[in-house]
């Protein structure tokens, strides 16, 4: 079982944050939740979380509560977006005694956290549920069906899951995570 | 094969009434593995505080599908008139078995107690070694494995294009129907509804209620334009019972599950059904469904008066449970801890331990009282802002304050010290102690 204490955690969650404004103007729930999911499943950084499938593609819900527990210890603000539609999350200067508590956790998974962020920092939060969902679903299946089937079968399920994207758009964003090793 | 809604039967249930069971789901619902359910207490061991909290996962299993089919057929009613769906007869009916089967089976992989040691004595994913199982990991396991339950459901298969895996798979939401998905799993899904209603009668606690006919009755189904896709919303004019039932839910959190009782008690369960009933498997339950089923709360029980009259390694634990001899709650932050207050918190148990001993409790519970947030939730406007029926939808969180204003997570902190002899200079101790930052 994974122990990340609470302040690590935290910390390790803001330094994040941090890197995502140097890219982002804003950004709001969706975006964390798709980055910490490809920063734990898809490059093996130790946290502790449970993704599942939910309306906007792998989430889990423990994190959104950490999310507003960082809120509550006033390490983050979590105000509207600027189009009103959404959130707009930002980490406050408080963040940064728990970003130097972090600092041993953040420099085993530093190379990982810039990886992803180049990667997906600038992806729109559409685009980032797609890439998310389609290793989410990858990952449940690759399991079952031979090498030779998988990249079918995957674009089959995610179709179904997220009928809003086309079949285009699928195996264009599936072949980049393969071209970028993100599905082994 | 006879059509699937051809026969049914009456359960009653002090809840909703009379509910209707189907044939099929009867013959779930009478394989020994359902019935287990009977014997897992829905709250755990919530009834040694409200001692009306017997009822079980049985009946709130029963309760869950009752609520969605009645949710479900409102929700295809009204949307012959707005037409977002647009399924056929067929994909209706079939639509229907899914969620009903889903809804039944949800909790079917639920450990003795409910809740109680739920991450800590459950197994390791084979996959993901530093991951443990969930009970929704469980309930898969238990309908692609168990015969039983496995060849009902995949005489669906033909006619239905129904079986085992998908209803598995949307259980452990792996791969959910989109669409069906919020019924089920959602701020507003018929899982809450049922266990908010049946807790709070159980319990006593009148917190829990909400009016669950108008929420019912005001679903409807509407279109994410950022999804692009249809789902639950609700109508304007049931805003006001969907602010009922996520306070509903805040109350029943802080009053009932979270209560400082309660919560002791999961604590000592815990322990105790590691070093005993699980003791040969290295405090775990075991991966095997045939092993895992044979443990319910009767077994809980059976070991709890084994050890007292054998005089087990676990006796003085077993002595807590059997005769309520909890820990005592000597100190509590506040329901939303800031971070000084948990710096402040941490110290002083530290201290207290190295004054007294460590046979200690603490206890960290959070919960995040909005739902909401976690996906855009629409409300049907009552004035259209124009023909195209997309575009009458508005965010929740704009229609409601009440909802707005939820945007903090519980999290509370708790010290327990043995009810013993030195529990009162304890007591003085923690109270001349300065807990505030």
């Amino acid at each position: 079982m994974n122990q990340l204490d609470e302040r690590t955690l935290f910390g390790f969650i803001a330094y994040i944050l941090q890197k995502l404004e140097d890219i982002k103007s804003y950004y709001g729930y969706i975006v964390v939740q798709k980055i910490v999911y490809l920063l734990q499943e898809a490059y093996q950084v130790k946290l502790p979380y449970n993704f599942y499938f939910y309306h906007f593609g792998p989430y889990d819900e423990v994190l959104d509560t950490n999310l507003l527990i960082m809120k509550n210890y006033g390490l983050i603000e979590i105000g509207i977006d600027p189009k009103g539609m959404g959130y707009d999350i930002k980490v406050k200067d408080t963040a940064k005694e728990y970003i130097s508590s972090a600092i041993a956790f953040i420099s085993e998974n530093k190379e990982k956290v810039e990886y992803i962020l180049n990667n997906f920092g600038s992806y729109e939060p559409k685009l980032l549920e797609l890439a998310a969902t389609i290793h989410f679903v990858f990952k449940n299946n690759k399991s079952n069906y031979k090498d030779s089937e998988l990249r079918k079968v995957v674009i089959e399920k995610v179709q179904n899951l997220k009928p809003k994207f086309s079949k285009t758009e699928t195996e264009k964003e599936y072949d980049h995570l393969v071209k970028i090793n993100l599905l082994k | 094969m006879n059509n699937y809604f051809d026969k049914y039967h009456i359960f009653r249930d002090p809840i909703h009434g009379y509910i209707k069971v189907y044939d099929k789901e009867r013959d779930i619902i009478n394989t020994p593995t359902f019935q287990r359910l009977r014997r897992i207490k829905q709250l755990g061991p919530t009834n040694l505080i409200y001692h009306g909290a017997d009822h079980t996962r049985f009946a709130h299993s029963l309760g869950v599908m009752e609520l969605a089919s009645r949710v479900y057929n409102i929700l295809i009613a009204k949307d012959k008139e707005d037409k977002l769906l647009n399924w056929n007869n067929e994909e209706i009916e079939r639509n229907e078995i899914l969620l009903r089967l889903v809804a039944l089976l949800h909790d079917v992989g639920h450990p003795p107690l409910s809740h109680v040691g739920e991450n800590e004595l459950f197994p390791e994913k084979a996959e993901k070694k530093e991951k443990n199982l969930t009970h929704k990991d469980f309930s898969k396991k238990i309908i692609l494995e168990d015969k039983t339950i496995k060849d009902i459901i995949e005489e669906l298969k033909g006619e239905y294009d129904i079986d085992a895996e998908k209803i598995g798979k949307f259980i452990t939401k792996e791969e959910p129907d989109p669409i069906l998905q919020p019924i089920i799993d959602g701020p507003l899904d018929v899982d809450r509804m049922d266990y908010l209603w049946r807790d709070s009668y159980y319990t006593g606690v009148h917190y829990g209620r909400f009016d669950l006919d108008r929420l019912i009755n005001t679903l409807v189904m509407v279109y994410d334009k950022v999804r692009e896709s249809p789902t639950l919303g609700i109508e304007q004019g049931g805003v006001y019972t969907a602010e009922a039932l996520i306070l509903a839910r805040y109350y029943m959190f802080l009053q009932v599950y979270f209560h400082e009782v309660r919560r002791a008690y999961d604590l000592h369960f815990t322990k105790f059904i590691k070093n005993t009933l699980l003791k040969d498997n290295n405090g775990k339950y075991p991966i095997e469904i045939d092993k895992y089923l044979a443990y319910d709360d009767i077994s809980v029980f059976s070991k709890i008066k084994e050890e007292i009259s054998n005089n087990g390694e676990s006796k003085e634990l077993a002595k807590i449970l059997m005769f309520r001899q909890h820990h005592e709650c000597i100190w509590q932050t506040k329901d939303y801890t800031s971070s000084k207050d948990k710096e402040v918190f941490e110290k002083n148990v530290e201290e207290i331990k190295k004054k007294f001993g460590e046979n200690f409790l603490t206890d960290n519970a959070q919960d995040a009282p909005n739902k909401f947030k976690k996906e855009r939730f629409y409300v049907k406007s009552r004035a259209p802002k124009s023909n195209d029926i997309k575009d009458n939808y508005i965010e929740i969180e704009r229609k409601s304050n009440i909802i707005k204003s939820l945007d903090e997570g519980i999290n509370k902190n708790r010290l327990y010290a043995p009810k013993n002899d030195k529990l009162e200079e304890i007591k003085k101790c923690v109270a001349e102690m300065d807990w505030e930052s």
